[in-house]
């Protein structure tokens, strides 16, 4: 090759460099287009919007939005909803990134265990004015809609409900002498339940099982029974709060039982392994007397002929009271969405009763009490027993919730280990405590 | 390109300098300058630039949503007294301490058992390589699933042994679970190191130990003073990549233990993990990852330096081998 070709081919690549860093860089600054249409504190705002929205949600909970967005771009011409699925361990770095990158989609579902952190870093769009004006606001579920208000205002709504109960076996209880139509009332009531079952049942049934080796079931059914018992395990609002576990009763009562159930052999010996993999698969099969669970971990997993031998109660406190963990996914639009209005057209028709009301047969919980009427009631008798604890439903809030409750080697996850299958219950409060205590110190203000 | 105008263009310069010459040079340079530029943009733009940003969110308090402000050094004074990352640290080096010589012993014999031309070496070889070309994400979720109690294969023929009831919890204690983890590591990196090994075997000429017999040497003295000193590099190198990986260990406790009972497999890696998308605290995760380089840096230039090649032996060796022959 002679000199000036050689030239004309390094000038060539020379241009072509500069031109694809000048692209690239042109690329990564300019801006999107800024949001269209009316903002939240518009009286038209989610009444006049078009295009197509973006809309993440994670694939956990995949059945919920998959069937709602496609009955959403069925029902009207004017908005297109593409839905993107993400990994539930990823949705909070995903969101985050997006907002970061300036890509973010216009609609997020998200756990509602996250909802406090994204809310508390001012990731959301603020629609209180809009949400003010949903008719069934009053209705929707609480403790689901704390996750997301901070200092007066709301970042989002509730989307869809994951709440948890205690499911039994009536045969089991029938062998037992106990009485199928009197579900256990307190958590001592089901300890002691779960050993007349394990004694009664032979063939190497059990009375309880739970998930001790994952964090999120533990959180999802021990939890509400601390609740019933009057007592939360964070204080405070999120950015000032305090771990209350030491010297917390209703919590120290619960470890205990839970203890009791595993040294006396009443609960299944995969409870020490659980990870949530097959959870359930044990009750499902009729080998076990008592599960706290889901609504999911048993409905749509066997016949309805097997169902009918099941029942559904609340998850009781101590001594008594009755609650629920209010689960599931809440929605909201990132901040900085292009097209924030039509973004709330969907989310006001994943509200409307219709939607909402074709939730139980995939798994899920209405988030609005006032579709349970006597015809719910009728329909889905197992679900509208969880529907009616709403009102007495709740979830920790806080921006260490991941750290503390969801980390495997976090405070909660930790102090359960060692309460119910290591050393004891007392010094687990007393380690957790500190622990919770370190995590919540690192992001207060 | 001819390679004639080069020597010319120099001996032109060194006799007499002239500008025709000089702009050839210039020239010259100028193209070499540009056909380095494509690999300098790169390593500035995936190198050096993200270096340089993540030593700056390490000095700001970087979550992963919001602003962030410049805390200074407070980040790394903070790892003084962060006992978690302290004990993940105590964590790793106790791992790494674990499977380090298992993997290089094993990796040698089988590397003994591989390098010759034998029928069947290159089935071994293969049969060897393979969990690292599975990958150790893959055979973690494999290994996962069969220590189940009850259902995982393992535990079913540990039971029709006799030797367990079945229902074994192997990853939810700290000693079982660190020492499955070392085995599945083991199994798993000694192909690579094996591969490594047997590559600087088949690389030292034979007649070094065709003289080594001569002279009456055994198998085992042909290996201890042929073999090892003259594959010294080479072990240098399956070492370094061996350590680095067991540093860096994070996908196989993501899987298996999740860090845990508590925090107690919890490696260094898995501890900045944490740190970043769990408690969403970038800052403090960059500093700590940026000291990971520094300590893993640290680390290689020592081991480089413990085991450089003794170039005096090894020319000893080969002058030995040649007067023999």
């Amino acid at each position: 090759m002679d000199d000036p070709t050689r030239r004309s081919v390094l000038r060539g690549l020379s241009a072509a460099a500069v031109a694809a860093l000048t692209g690239l860089a042109t690329a990564s600054c300019a801006s999107r287009p800024t949001a269209v249409g009316p903002s939240p504190t518009d009286p038209d705002f989610g009444s006049v919007g078009s295009g197509t929205i973006h809309f993440w949600a994670r694939s956990d909970t995949g059945t919920v939005p998959t069937l709602l967005v496609k009955r959403f771009n069925a029902a009207q011409s004017k908005i297109h909803v593409e839905l993107t699925l993400i990994p539930g361990t990823q949705q909070v770095t995903k969101i985050a990134t997006a907002i970061r990158g300036d890509s973010q989609p216009d609609v997020f579902a998200v756990d509602d265990f996250y909802a406090t952190t994204l809310t508390y870093y001012k990731a959301l769009t603020d629609v209180t004015e809009a949400v003010t004006r949903l008719p069934f606001r009053a209705q929707l579920s609480k403790g689901m809609q704390q996750t997301l208000e901070l200092a007066g205002r709301t970042y989002g709504v509730p989307f869809a409900s994951d709440m948890s109960g205690l499911w039994y076996n009536k045969d089991l209880f029938t062998k037992a002498d106990l009485d199928p139509a009197k579900p256990p009332t307190t958590f001592e009531a089901v300890v002691s339940a779960a050993k007349k079952i394990t004694a009664a049942a032979g063939g190497g049934a059990r009375g309880f099982s739970f998930a001790g080796n994952c964090p999120g079931c533990m959180s999802f059914t021990a939890m509400p029974s601390v609740w019933a018992g009057g007592q939360h395990l964070i204080d405070g609002e999120p950015g000032s709060q305090r771990a209350n576990l030491a010297g917390n009763e209703p919590l120290r009562a619960i470890l205990s039982g839970y203890r009791d159930l595993w040294t006396s052999q009443s609960s299944s010996q995969s409870s020490r392994t659980e990870s949530g993999a097959t959870w359930g698969a044990d009750f499902r099969n009729g080998r076990v007397g008592l599960l706290p669970g889901g609504y999911g971990t048993v409905v749509g997993q066997v016949p309805d002929a097997k169902l009918a031998g099941f029942g559904l109660a609340p998850l009781p406190g101590p001594t008594g009271g009755r609650s629920t963990f209010t689960g599931g996914d809440v929605i909201a639009i990132p901040a900085g969405a292009r097209n924030p209005s039509a973004a709330w057209t969907f989310i006001q028709f994943a509200l409307a009763e219709a939607q909402q009301l074709a939730l139980p047969a995939i798994g899920f919980t209405p988030v609005r009490s006032d579709v349970l009427t006597p015809a719910y009631r009728k329909k889905y008798p197992l679900n509208a027993i969880l529907l009616g604890l709403q009102d007495v439903g709740y979830i920790e809030r806080s921006v260490a919730a991941g750290t503390i409750f969801n980390q495997p080697s976090g405070a909660w996850p930790s102090m359960i280990t060692e309460a119910v299958f290591g050393g004891g219950v007392d010094a687990a409060i007393s380690r957790g405590q500190n622990q919770a205590q370190s995590a919540l110190a690192e992001v207060n203000l | 390109m001819s390679a004639a105008p080069v020597p010319a263009a120099r001996s032109s310069r060194a006799a007499t300098p002239s500008r025709p010459h000089n702009g050839l040079e210039q020239a010259q340079r100028r193209a070499g300058q540009l056909l380095v530029l494509p690999a300098l943009v790169l390593v500035v733009v995936f190198v050096l630039f993200p270096l340089g940003f993540a030593l700056y969110i390490s000095l700001t308090d970087w979550p992963l949503i919001g602003n962030a402000k410049f805390v200074g050094l407070t980040n790394y004074s903070a790892l003084f007294s962060d006992v978690a990352f302290g004990r993940s640290i105590l964590f790793t080096l106790l791992y790494t301490a674990i499977v380090t010589v298992p993997i290089f012993v094993l990796g040698y014999l089988l590397a003994m058992f591989v390098r010759t031309k034998r029928g069947g070496a290159v089935l071994f070889r293969t049969l060897l390589f393979l969990p690292y070309v599975v990958g150790l994400t893959a055979v973690s979720f494999v290994l996962v699933l069969e220590l189940q109690p009850g259902t995982g294969v393992i535990n079913f023929l540990l039971e029709k042994a006799h030797v367990t009831g079945g229902q074994t919890a192997w990853l939810v204690s700290t000693g079982p679970a660190i020492l499955i983890t070392c085995l599945l590591v083991v199994w798993f990196a000694s192909g690579l190191t094996m591969l490594l090994l047997m590559g600087g075997m088949q690389g030292i000429p034979r007649d070094v130990y065709e003289s080594a017999e001569v002279d009456g040497a055994g198998f085992w003295a042909r290996e201890v003073r042929i073999t090892v000193p003259l594959l010294r590099r080479t072990i240098a190198l399956s070492l370094i990549l061996s350590i680095i990986g067991s540093f860096l260990a994070f996908n196989q406790f993501y899987i298996l233990t999740q860090g845990g009972p508590g925090s107690s497999t919890t490696t260094v890696l898995y501890a900045i993990y944490n740190r970043a998308f769990v408690q969403l605290r970038l800052g403090s995760a960059t500093a700590q990852s940026v000291v990971l380089v520094l300590v893993i840096a640290a680390v290689t230039a020592v081991q480089f330096w413990l085991l450089r090649e003794d170039r005096g032996e090894s020319r000893r060796i080969r002058r030995r081998a040649g007067r023999a022959s």
